[in-house]
């Protein structure tokens, strides 16, 4: 095994990837609630491997599939943009290979970490910390999706707001960090316009309205 | 195919383009180009819509109890140095607790 990919596994297993992990349990729990079988869940977080979307998609059980899908969508579109970001830091023949794990617990380590290593390393690197972080998050699906038959009702409601917090925290500790504010404000502010829509219209077109919204206001304002 | 099946296929499907597209576009365009820089607008608005949605629609957690977790929350998130383990464990004590408390 190369040394940089070997180095990227074993920094993989930290704070973030654990916190990484708790979503993911929480998400195997969810898949059991929401009626779906054990690969789909696995599915879910080996093909799409960005949880607010899968967390989306769950959305899917109320019959509401185009919206689910397009609200899942939506909600990690983010992955185009860092994609783009990450591109030139990993520029080679492994680069097509780092595609599928452009999600943000990699991505924030890669962006930090990457700089400092030398050019050819930083595709292994980011293949070796990805792929753990990977394993990590398919291994806590199925130990989420295990446990939920064995939880109590309370509890399993407490796992569903594991992501919720996780994500308000991501969210709030980028503004804190300096980050960009107007989107994630624009976001927040137009959400509440998804529970004006009619009680017959599926949560997920709401929440794809108010990602439109919100994002294409803060875009506008910020191109003036 | 189970239900459940098809829109997920496409999800992933979309997903794993928009990541093939991101990295090939690098390649054409600029990171700070408004085709690029919309998308990413969109996406973060995303996120945090639907975080706010999930604080205040209705739940299995009163509203009271959703709010309370997210204040403790971020609370210890930033006394403990933006540590995520420590927010999200005080998040989700502070909810169980409050929802004890409204009985």
């Amino acid at each position: 095994m190369h040394a940089a990919l070997r180095t990227g596994a074993r920094e993989a297993l930290g704070p973030h990837t654990l916190a990484m992990g708790a979503t993911f349990i929480a998400f195997g729990a969810a898949v059991r609630t929401a009626g779906f079988g054990l690969g789909w869940g696995l599915a879910s977080s080996a093909g799409i491997y960005g949880m607010a979307g899968q967390m989306v998609l769950l959305g899917a059980a109320g019959g509401a599939e185009t919206a689910a899908v397009a609200g899942a969508v939506t909600a990690n579109a983010r992955f185009l943009p860092m994609a783009a970001a990450l591109a030139p830091l990993i520029r080679g023949p492994l680069a097509p290979l780092c595609a599928p794990f452009v999600s943000i617990t990699p991505w924030t380590a890669a962006m930090r970490r990457l700089p400092d290593l030398p050019p050819p390393d930083r595709p292994r690197w980011f293949l070796g910390f990805a792929l753990t972080a990977w394993t990590v998050g398919l291994a806590a699906t199925a130990v989420g999706y295990a446990v939920a038959a064995h939880l109590s009702a309370p509890v399993l409601r407490l796992l569903l707001m594991v992501n919720v917090l996780y994500f308000a925290l991501m969210v709030i500790g980028g503004l804190a960090r300096g980050g960009p504010w107007r989107a994630p404000l624009a976001g927040a502010l137009a959400a509440p316009l998804a529970l004006l829509l009619p009680a017959d219209v599926p949560p997920a077109w709401g929440l794809l309205g108010a990602a439109l919204a919100g994002g294409t206001a803060a875009f506008l304002l910020r191109a003036r | 195919m189970e239900p459940g099946w098809g829109p997920l296929l496409t999800a992933v499907a979309i997903t794993l383009g928009l990541r093939a597209a991101g990295l090939a576009l690098a390649w054409r365009l600029p990171a700070t180009h408004p085709a690029i820089a919309w998308a990413a607008a969109v996406s973060e608005a995303a996120l945090s819509a639907w975080v706010v949605l999930a604080l205040v629609s209705p739940g299995p957690w009163p509203l009271t109890a959703r709010l309370a977790g997210a204040g403790a929350g971020l609370a210890v998130f930033f006394l403990a140095g933006q540590r995520l383990l420590p927010g999200m464990a005080a998040g989700l004590a502070a909810i169980w607790a409050v929802d004890r408390m409204l009985g």
